[in-house]
Order: structure tokens, then sequence, then C-alpha cells
């Protein structure tokens, strides 16, 4: 049905009033900071309360949340983003598409992170230098800082690289063509990677033309061998003490671990895994069979000839070592574990890894408890010593549980219904994304005004 | 920070890190403060002169001294280290100067809240980087 341009001027000037007005009502409730409390409810358009302390407004349900304290400001318009401002710490935190792009930032840092594969950094060091990075993970590294000045890495054409990777240094040039690494005194080059090399540095020695043959010393506390590898390789570990430790692998037919603690060996493996092996370990008094290990092998101790683990993978296990205690049944339709010390108990078993799981953690002497247990996608529940927390449905916060970002930008999307208590506090609850809902004192109806509170 | 994941050296490592796997191995695991994998006999000097010779010296269970070299991070295991000698360094740190079995030194800083633990005929010694002078290992 078509309308004529006076009747529709008229449609656009009532809407844009109408926009003028839920907007003006709006900015007014989110930053009006009423002496005595304030409650305005009209579900599911716009839930707003406040105290003197405290405002919250929800608008279109979990859609928009609007919350402020005294330790913050979050705006929350879900799912996609969330601006977060702490008081304190005057650090701000905003969330797009979690975990799309996260950045946090303050005064003196910057942090932002995209999908987890690019991040940019500045900061301002205690030393007062300020320092900035980006990076496009795992190729692209710029860095720049007023001590070292800029730096700029593009792997694998060139790369100069400081505490990265778990190495001290880095150094390539159109790898594999050269490679340098420094770790703990060592420094290991290779010129091609991996045919030719040499360790040298203050406790490095050795060459290596590999897969003939290489030798490699690391100080007094590591040296290795190999002749034409993985064939033949040797290694020591303390070798100038009592406790030296020597292994062989004559891949792959045998290999022996000797020590004065461990005495083991294992015979024939088509792939990683010896299809034979006979560990005896003197330090911890067992004696370990495997056939082939680690999938299936039995252990006793050999003083109380107690079997102290039997794994039969993937039907069952029961394993004891130390004061852990765990095992499965078809593996991974149900697992658990429990450990239990003086100061720690923990127990938890779970289906299909994740489907379902329940955790137990107590410290006695403490007096603290923690508790989790998931049913995805039905609920999730948890508490922490006197505060208990229940939610249906429970999806992805089914599966990551301690995630907050989960928890907060997504899960109230599909929470049916949600409660938590606090010791003997009445509960707060929330049924239907607060279609009713109650603060532990009063219940709260889809229509609800109260300007005297 | 995380140790050796670099996926350059892979190639050369797998095997050589799958040797533990390879023989049918676990972790060696259990390393406490009063089990540790080596034992390191050593004599320690507090910064009043006070000698004691120990037994089982390590720190936290681990027989390496771990500390900062410039902007960097540093560990030695003790089986390369013939002598450190502590002095203050700053209300959080101390300097310490490590000399090698093969007559090099290097310089690191450690925390003052470091703790070394060793075994003595009376029981179990422990004691703050910031209150000692020095290690001088004897084996």
């Amino acid at each position: 049905m078509s309308r004529c341009p006076a009747h529709a001027r008229a449609c656009a000037r009532r809407k844009w009033r109408l926009r003028l007005w839920w907007t003006t009502a709006l900015a007014w409730l989110a930053s009006s900071a009423p002496a005595q409390g304030l409650s305005f409810k009209l579900w599911p358009l716009v839930d707003y309360q406040s105290t003197p302390h405290h405002r919250h407004l929800t608008l279109l349900g979990p859609l928009f949340e609007y919350e402020h304290s005294a330790d913050g400001t979050t705006w929350t318009l879900r799912p996609l983003m969330q601006l977060r401002q702490r008081a304190a710490a005057a650090e701000s935190e905003l969330t797009l598409l979690y975990p799309l792009l996260v950045s946090r930032w303050d005064a003196e840092y910057m942090d932002v992170r995209l999908i987890g594969l690019v991040f940019y950094q500045t900061k301002q060091r205690e030393t007062a230098e300020r320092t900035a990075s980006f990076t496009l993970f795992p190729f692209v590294f710029y860095r720049r800082s007023e001590h070292d000045g800029a730096s700029l890495s593009v792997v694998p054409f060139y790369a100069d690289l400081k505490e990265r990777f778990g190495y001290d240094r880095i150094q390539m040039i159109a790898f594999p063509f050269y490679l340098k690494l420094e770790d703990d005194l060592v420094e290991q080059t290779w010129l091609p990677f991996p045919f030719v090399s040499w360790s040298g540095g203050t406790l490095g020695k050795g060459t290596r033309v590999w897969p003939f043959y290489g030798w490699q010393e690391r100080g007094l506390s590591a040296r290795s061998e190999y002749i034409l590898w993985p064939f033949y390789i040797s290694q020591d570990f303390h070798y100038t003490r009592p406790e030296r430790e020597h292994r062989l692998l004559l891949y792959p037919f045998y290999a022996s671990i000797d020590s004065p603690r461990v005495y083991s060996r294992s015979y024939f493996w088509p792939f990683f895994f010896p299809f034979l092996s006979h560990t005896i370990d003197r330090a911890k008094q067992t004696e370990t069979w495997g056939f082939p290990w680690p999938f299936w092998l039995t252990r006793r101790n050999l003083v109380t000839d107690e079997r102290t683990a039997l794994r039969l993978t993937p039907f069952y296990e029961d394993t004891r070592f130390d004061d852990i205690h765990s095992g499965f049944l078809l593996w991974p339709l149900y697992r658990w574990q429990d450990q239990e010390s003086e100061t720690f108990v923990h127990t938890r078993s779970d289906v299909l890894m994740v489907m379902y799981r329940d955790i137990r953690e107590l410290q006695p002497v403490a007096g603290h408890t923690r508790t989790l247990q998931t049913f995805f996608p039905f609920y999730r529940r948890s508490s922490t010593n006197s505060v208990h927390d229940f939610s249906t449905l429970a999806l992805l916060d089914a599966l990551f549980p301690r995630n907050t970002a989960v928890a907060e930008m997504y899960a109230p999307l599909w929470q049916l219904y949600t409660r938590e208590q606090d010791g003997t506090q009445g509960p707060q609850w929330s049924l239907l994304w607060d279609l009713v809902s109650s603060d532990g004192r009063d219940t709260r109806y889809p229509i609800d005004f109260d300007f005297e509170q | 920070m995380g140790r050796r994941s670099f996926g350059g050296v892979r190639l050369i490592a797998v095997v050589a890190a799958c040797v533990p796997l390879l023989l049918g191995l676990g972790t060696s695991g259990g390393r406490t403060v009063t089990n540790p994998p080596v034992d390191f006999k050593a004599t320690l000097t507090d910064r009043d002169g006070m000698q004691v010779d120990v037994s089982q010296l390590n720190v936290g269970g681990d027989v390496q001294l771990e500390g900062d070299m410039g902007r960097g991070n540093l560990r030695i295991p003790f089986d390369n280290i013939e002598r450190v000698a502590f002095s203050a360094d700053g209300p959080d740190y101390s300097r310490a100067e490590v000399q090698l079995r093969n007559n090099e030194s290097v310089t690191l800083r450690v925390r003052n809240s470091l703790v070394l633990y060793g075994q003595t005929a009376a029981g179990m010694y422990q004691i703050r980087a910031r209150d000692l002078q020095s290690i001088q290992f004897r084996s």
C-alpha cells in the first residue's frame, strides 16, 4: 500500500521524536545518581534500577546492559562488544566479538590482541623507558624501545628476536639458510639448517653434520652424540657426577637408561612408542612394564608388591601416583582423578571430556571450598565457599566454565534461569531474562515501578 | 619463560626429546626441596661470615641457579658452577657473581627472596639470597 509524501514525513517526524524521547530518557536514567533508589521496569524493553552507589540498566533483555558502581562502569552490547572502565586502576578494556579483539589500556600501557595472532603493545617501563611492539604471529615482529632502538623481523627472511620462543635470542637469515639460537650460555648455529651446525658460547661445544655425525656439550650438565641420526643417539646428563644418567637409543630396536635412580630397557618401536619396555625406578621404588608403553602398562611398588597402575587404553585405567589416584573407563567416555593431601583435596570426574564435569576442591586447613559442575547444554553450577551459582541453559559457558569473557559476553543470551545465593541471604534469581526476578528480598514482575525506594 | 617450543629446531629435537618416551619412562617428577635429583655438596657462608656445610643443595627442588642477565633470564646448572659470590643490588635484588668450572664467570641478578635449601646433620637448612655471602661447591 502506498502512502502520500505528507503522511511519510509525519511518520518520520513521529519516529524521530520517539527516538529522541527514548534517548533522552535513557541518558537521564544512565547518568542520574539519585539520592534515593529508583526502579523502573517494562519487560523486555527496559529495566532500570539504581541506588545511591549502584546503577543498572538493561534494554531488550540481555542485548544491552549498563552497570555503574564504585568499581567502575561496564557497557555491554551482546554479543558484539563490551567496554569496561575500572575505577581503581584507571584501566579500560574493550572486547569486540570475543575472542576476535581484546584491548586493554591505561595511562601507561596499551595492549591490543586480534584473534590471538596480531598483537600491538605499548608500555612505559619501570625505568621510564617507553616501548612499543607489533606482532603478526609468527611472521612479523616489530619492537621499538628507547634503549634498544627499533627492530623488525620478518620470518623466515630475517629475524633478530630476543626473549622469544623460550630462547634468549634467535637470529635467522633466509631460513633455513642461517639460524642461530642462544640459550643459557649456549649458542647453536645452523648453516644451513638442519644439516651443518656447531655450538659455542660460554658453556657450549660441538659440531654436527646431520644426519651423519654430531656431538654437543652443555657445560658439565649434558652432552650428546649421534651417528646416522636417529639410528644411534647417546646422551649423558650430570656426566661428571655419581648421579650420571646415560641414555642410549638404537632406533628402532633398542633403548636404555642407566643411572643410580633409573634402569630402563625398551625394545622395538615402529613409531615413537616402544613395543615393550621395562623400567625400574629406584627412587620411587616402582617397576613398570609397558606393552606398548604408554598405552598399556602395569606398575607395582617394589616394597609392598602392590600394583599401583594398570592402564589398558582405551578400555580401563586405575593409577596411583604419589597422592594422585586417577583412571578412566572406555576413554573418553568417563574419566576421574582424585588428589588428597593434608592441605588440599581435589576430585574431578568428566564424561566425554567436557560434556559433563564435576570438580571439587577443598583446602581443609584454610576452610576454602570450590566446586564446579557443568552438563552441556543443560546447566552450569558452581560455588566458592558460601557463594553458589546456578544457570540453565549452558552452552559455551559449560564448555569453558572458567572463562569470564564467555560468562559475561555470551552466557546471558541463552540463560533461561539463573540463581545466585551468598550464605544465608535470600537467593537472587532471574527467569526468562528478568521476566520475573528477585534480588533476594523483593520479587519484580514484568511491569514494575518504584520511585521511592 | 617458556622453553623449547621453537618449531624450527623440531626436526633435530624431536627424537632426542622423545628419548624418554621411547624408553618407556614418564616424567622424572617428585622433585622437592628434600629430594633434589642430584646431590650437590657446598659450603654456604652467610653475610655474617658463618659457614654451613650442606648436601643436596637446591633451589625449590631444582639444581640450578636462575636469575636475570641484562634484560634476559639465565639458568645455570649447578654442575657448571664452582663458586657464587653474592652482594647487595638494590632493595629487592642481589648480585650473584658466578664462577664457572671452566674458569669463566658470569654475573646474574637474583631476587633477594630466592631461597636455597640444603641438608645438614641437624636437619634442613634454608637461607635467602639476601643473607648469603657465598656458595662454594665442594663436589
